[in-house]
């Protein structure tokens, strides 16, 4: 387990309410839900690199890999619905 | 079956932040709902450091970290670890420059709307055949539609745009004697009070003046909105 990772958790661990509390006063937009999921994935990428290196460290380095598949899969479908909402000119 | 799922995961991640990032690019900002230059340059960033982020763990999970060279080892773990801690702090900012586009924008419509109710207003109150005035607690006029303006002969200073009140004098309610306009500032509602205002020139028209007072937060008087009909000349 490495300084740098327990940090990063420290971090999101203060931000995360902040992050939540901007987040839940936007109004919703097309495609915004699938980016804050997206960033909520790359959050348990980091949670799962700090636990591989205790417990199940196979399972949790397949579960670190597997968000970033997650986490890109859900910024393009959210970045896609977002453009086409921006070039539509409208608020759904 | 780890090893099946990790690489591919990691590739199609890569494919997916790469193309986010390419629209994201061609997208054109949109103060209105909160996606301004900046919030499209910060997403922007973010995506370029998972690009980065998920490149380096490709590199790490398919052994193909030795292809930049064993010097290079220290940096990319350091960069590894710098954009990771980055990452939180920069979507926080992404929301805090999004929710302050929309907020900025919010004020901007209603300021805008405020301004178009103002102005119709203000055409309905010129419009009314009825003169309407805004007294001031010590009875100046604040405030006098074109009705108004015209009976009472009121005119702007250029300078200053305040109301000048010219020569005539206010004989009071019920025939008093002559005063200011400060014989119609009244902390409650009245209706049809006679008053008489007379020109130097001995010319005086009789108006009937309805007030209502208006009280500030504090519930001080803070002035008076007076109406009364065009008049019949007299005197």
């Amino acid at each position: 387990m490495e300084a740098a990772e327990i940090f990063r958790l420290v971090l999101v661990a203060v931000t995360l309410p902040f992050f939540v509390m901007l987040a839940r006063r936007l109004r919703p937009e097309p495609g915004r839900n699938m980016l804050f999921a997206g960033v909520a994935v790359i959050y348990v990428s980091f949670v799962a690199s700090v636990i591989e290196d205790v417990v199940a460290g196979d399972l949790f380095n397949m579960v670190q890999h597997a968000s970033y598949g997650v986490a890109g899969v859900l910024g393009l479908i959210g970045v896609l619905s977002l453009r086409r909402a921006l070039k539509g000119g409208g608020r759904s | 079956m780890i090893e099946f799922v990790a690489l591919p995961a990691v590739v199609l991640g890569m494919v997916g932040f790469v193309g986010a990032f390419g629209l994201m690019l061609f997208t054109p900002a949109r103060p209105a709902i909160g996606m301004t230059r900046l919030v499209k340059g910060l997403i922007l960033t973010v995506l370029a450091m998972l690009v980065v982020s998920s490149a380096l763990l490709f590199m790490s999970e398919a052994d193909m970290e030795d292809m930049l060279g064993p010097a290079s080892e220290p940096y990319v773990a350091s960069l590894e670890d710098n954009i990771d801690t980055l990452f939180p702090l920069l979507v926080l900012g992404i929301a805090f420059a999004a929710l302050s586009a929309q907020q900025y924008e919010d004020v901007v419509r209603s300021t805008r709307a405020h301004g178009r109710t103002h102005d119709l207003m203000m055409d309905i109150v010129d419009s009314a055949p009825a003169g309407i005035l805004f007294l001031g607690p010590h009875g100046e006029i604040t405030f006098a539609n074109d009705t108004a303006r015209e009976v009472l002969d009121l005119v702007e200073s250029p300078a200053t745009s305040a109301i000048i009140t010219p020569a005539w004098t206010v004989a009071g309610l019920d025939g008093a004697a002559p005063g200011a306009l400060a014989t119609l500032v009244h902390d409650q509602p009245y209706d049809g009070w006679p008053v008489t205002v007379r020109w130097p020139s001995g010319v005086e028209v009789g108006l009937r003046a309805s007030g209502r007072p208006l009280h500030d937060a504090r519930n001080q008087l803070g002035g008076v909105v007076v109406s009364f009909e065009r008049p019949s000349l007299g005197g």
